[in-house]
């Protein structure tokens, strides 16, 4: 607080108002040699008059004049300003009582006696000054309190234990939206929740009894549905010598709003509300924390589960559907696995969770089990259902002992899981580490080969059942180092359908496998239709028909020889896109195939919708057939369901002459596996047709 | 105590002329001045029997010579200003006419100290 007002007052500006020429001049000189400004009127209306035009800082106002007298004049003036504005001292030779009182009933601020005491007139007209700066500054102290007290939304309440009354201040009135300001304390716990109310009333009891003042959050629900969290502060006081609570209650709705929006923000996926990694991190090291207070002999599983495919499919719908895919794949796990508390979004397209207080490894592969079969069934979304199989990576707690092994480990395990193919869950070890490594050259060898053109597309034949004739073959993509070494499609293509490489490597085939084909042609070897697989990825590349049209135009092959694969679980995943697609690439007259036909999900009226030219029999039904005819039921079976939905049938993995001749038997239309050849370069395709035609 | 501490309250003055110095000098003049008009229109009323303007400017002098410490000037037009207000039955010119006398005591008193020009 500030002083400075006391010697502002030397130029303050002072009336007289004196009907009595002496005391006006005596006054004023008095008053002048003390530094202030002085005024005289002679009378009360003339005082009036000044007062109107300006306002002095105080009045030396004579009682007894003609005219109006002093109280009247004083009383006249109140109207103007009031006591904080304008000290009116009443200069009174009548000392007595009934002068007095009527001096300030009048609106005197006080009264000085005549004769008048010299030295003390200026200190008295110092103090009424000085007062009247104390009362402002303090009026606007408070008046600064008041706005304080608004902005930072704290109000004052004062609780008399005695008669249970809880008595709040206007601004505790205005915050907590109430009309009156006298409450039991009963009554106004109802607006707090019952603990909340047990609390409150307990803490007021102990600070009774100890003196020890408290603090407390707790909600506040006014009758008007005003919903607020209050930060209660209370202290103890005395009253009358009793003893009484004083505190505030300050409205942190907005401070715990913007926490609750931090803490969100910190530990949710913004755009799933689900729990984030964070979060996992924070409950792992939660469990590490209790568990190395406790020393329990329990152990934690650490999953990161991702939807194989589920990148292809969002690719081409979008990142909205996979947060709601996530959202819907999570709520399913927690219905049904109640060992699972929370599920976190990890990646994209990862979540990630805990299986506490389990003591074996195998009640871990059993829950991992059951997520594989929870995810069986297709997940209905935006009217259609979407068939996919879990990856999902597993590490164990205590053998990782710290939440970032932990983390890397289970992240390891579990892209190690995808890159085998996913449909399965795989614990951490140790050596999966190397492995990654491994991957992580391989990953780069690949994208070098790709550039130096060292895939190649093989080609295994398709012989026709009826004619003994090559009518088609199959595209497949080799890797052929320089050195001469072959690489697999077992090795590569996972983890090239992990990566964009994918795409590439599928668009490189199918021009090779469109020119190879076109070739036969040209050079007079025969029309000999081209099968190509497409990867999920390339599957729902928006590019995709682009890229087949220009492979076709590229190299002059007519569309009718072309025929794309897919298998059962690409197009089960998101039955309508594979509708789409497939029919835009019929419409353009190549045809359309399902390899590995009955090794997925595909029912008969999911393959009804599908506009499919070629079902493909996954060579399993074929291979374990004998040469007498055992374990050839379920391929009866499905080339029976083949021919009742008018498809033409390919069998793969005819490997022995037996195959060959039970799959003509049953009416399949074409056969290719090993007993015909494997699948071989365009050179040994040639020579192989060239030699096969002139056996027949 | 002499007469002339009677007649002026040597305190009053002495804190005058400390605050204002040689200003007090014009104010003793003027009061002199002044009063000399006053006891002119002093009469007049009384002759007209106007009390109440006697009264006003008795009570008008009480002050100026109070305040100015002129203490048995203004004791006397107290006593006088009381009496006019009870309507006491008492000789008016007689005391105008002490009060003028004390008047000019306290003038001469003044003068003696240098207090007028």
């Amino acid at each position: 607080m500030q002083f400075n007002h006391i010697d502002q007052h030397e130029n303050a500006n002072i009336l007289i108002v004196d009907d009595d020429n002496i005391s006006r001049i005596t006054i004023k000189k008095v008053l002048e040699k003390s530094g202030y400004t002085v005024a005289t009127a002679e009378s009360g209306a003339e005082a009036i008059e000044v007062c109107i035009d300006q306002l002095p800082d105080l009045i030396l106002l004579d009682v007894i004049m003609p005219g109006l007298n002093g109280y009247e004049t004083c009383a006249a003036l109140r109207n103007i300003a009031d006591y904080n504005r304008l000290p009116i001292l009443m200069l009174t030779g009548l000392d007595d009582m009934e002068s007095i009182d009527k001096a300030f009933r009048s609106g005197g601020t006080d009264f000085i006696t005549k004769p008048l005491n010299w030295p003390l007139l200026t200190q008295r007209v110092r103090y009424a000054l000085r007062t009247r700066d104390l009362f402002n500054e303090l009026n606007s102290s408070k008046l600064k309190l008041t706005k304080a007290h608004n902005i930072a939304k704290i109000g004052y309440w004062e609780y008399n234990p005695g008669n249970q009354t809880l008595i709040l201040s206007t601004e505790a009135m205005s915050l907590l939206g109430q009309t009156k300001n006298k409450f039991k304390l009963n009554e106004f716990l109802e607006s707090v929740t019952e603990i909340e109310a047990l609390q409150i009333q307990s803490e007021i009891n102990k600070t009774l009894s100890t003196g020890v003042s408290f603090k407390l959050d707790h909600s506040f629900t006014s009758n008007q549905g005003l919903e607020l969290t209050l930060n209660l502060h209370a202290e103890l006081s005395t009253l009358n010598n009793e003893k009484i609570l004083i505190g505030t209650f300050q409205d942190i709705t907005e401070r715990i709003e913007a926490e609750e929006q931090i803490y969100f923000h910190q530990y949710y996926d913004p755009d799933t509300s689900l729990p984030n990694k964070e979060f996992l991190t924070h409950h792992i090291n939660k469990i590490i924390d209790s568990d190395e207070s406790d020393n329990s002999e329990t152990l934690t599983g650490v999953l990161f589960v991702s939807f194989d495919k589920l990148n292809s499919i969002g690719g081409a719908i979008g990142n909205e559907f996979i947060n709601k895919f996530l959202v819907e794949s999570s709520s399913r796990i927690l219905k049904n696995i109640p060992e699972i508390k929370d599920v976190s979004r990890i990646g994209s397209t990862t979540l990630g969770f805990l299986i506490s207080n389990i003591y074996l490894n195998e009640q871990i592969e059993a829950i991992c089990t059951l997520l594989i079969q929870l995810f069986r069934q297709p997940l209905y979304l935006d009217g259609a259902d979407y068939h996919t199989t879990l990856s999902i990576g597993v590490t164990i707690y205590p053998y990782d002992d710290n939440s970032y092994d932990l983390l890397n480990n289970v992240a390891t395990a579990h892209k190690r899981c995808i890159t085998e193919g996913g449909s399965k869950y795989l614990f951490y070890q140790k050596d999966m580490d190397n492995q990654a490594n491994e991957l992580i050259i391989l990953e780069g060898k690949m994208r070098k080969a790709l550039l130096n053109k060292e895939f190649s597309a093989f080609f295994q034949p398709q012989i026709d059942t009826k004619t003994s004739a090559i009518t088609g073959m199959e595209a497949l993509a080799r890797w052929i180092e320089p050195d001469g070494n072959m690489i697999f499609p077992d090795t590569f293509i996972p983890l090239a359908e992990e990566t964009d490489i994918i795409i590439e490597l599928g668009r490189e085939i199918l021009i090779q496998a469109c020119q190879f084909s076109k070739h036969l042609q040209e050079t007079g070897i025969g029309n000999i239709r081209v099968g190509v697989n497409l990867s999920a990825k390339q599957f729902s590349d928006v590019m995709l028909v682009n890229n087949i049209t220009s492979a076709l135009e590229e190299t002059g092959l007519s569309p009718s020889l072309l025929e794309i694969e897919i298998t059962e679980s690409i197009a089960m995943t998101d039955i309508n896109h594979a509708v789409r697609t497939l029919t835009t690439i019929r419409e353009m007259g190549i045809k359309t195939s399902m390899d590995d036909f009955g090794t997925g999900y595909s029912s008969l009226s999911y393959l009804q919708k599908l506009p499919l030219d070629t079902l493909k029999i996954d060579q399993s039904f074929i291979r374990p057939i004998k040469s007498n005819g055992e374990n050839s039921e379920i391929a009866k079976a499905i080339i029976a369901m083949g021919h009742s939905l008018n498809m033409h049938l390919i069998a793969e993995g005819a490997e022995e002459e037996y195959h060959y001749q039970f799959l003509k038997d049953q009416g399949c239309h074409e056969v290719q596996g090993y007993y015909f050849s494997r699948p071989i370069s365009k050179d040994n395709f040639e020579k192989f047709m060239y030699d096969f035609k002139l056996k027949s | 105590m002499d007469d002339k501490e009677i007649i002026l309250n040597t305190a009053v003055i002495n804190d005058l002329t400390e605050i204002i110095g040689d200003d007090l000098i014009e104010i003793y003049d003027e009061f002199n001045t002044s009063s000399v008009s006053s006891f002119e229109t002093a009469y007049t009323a009384l002759s007209n029997k106007d009390y109440d303007q006697l009264c006003t400017i008795i009570h008008s002098m009480k002050g100026s010579a109070g305040n100015i410490g002129l203490e048995l000037l203004s004791n006397k037009c107290h006593a006088f200003e009381s009496s006019l207000r009870n309507h006491d039955d008492i000789d008016h010119e007689q005391i105008l006419s002490s009060i003028e006398q004390t008047f000019k005591n306290s003038i001469n008193a003044l003068a003696e100290k240098g207090l007028l020009s």
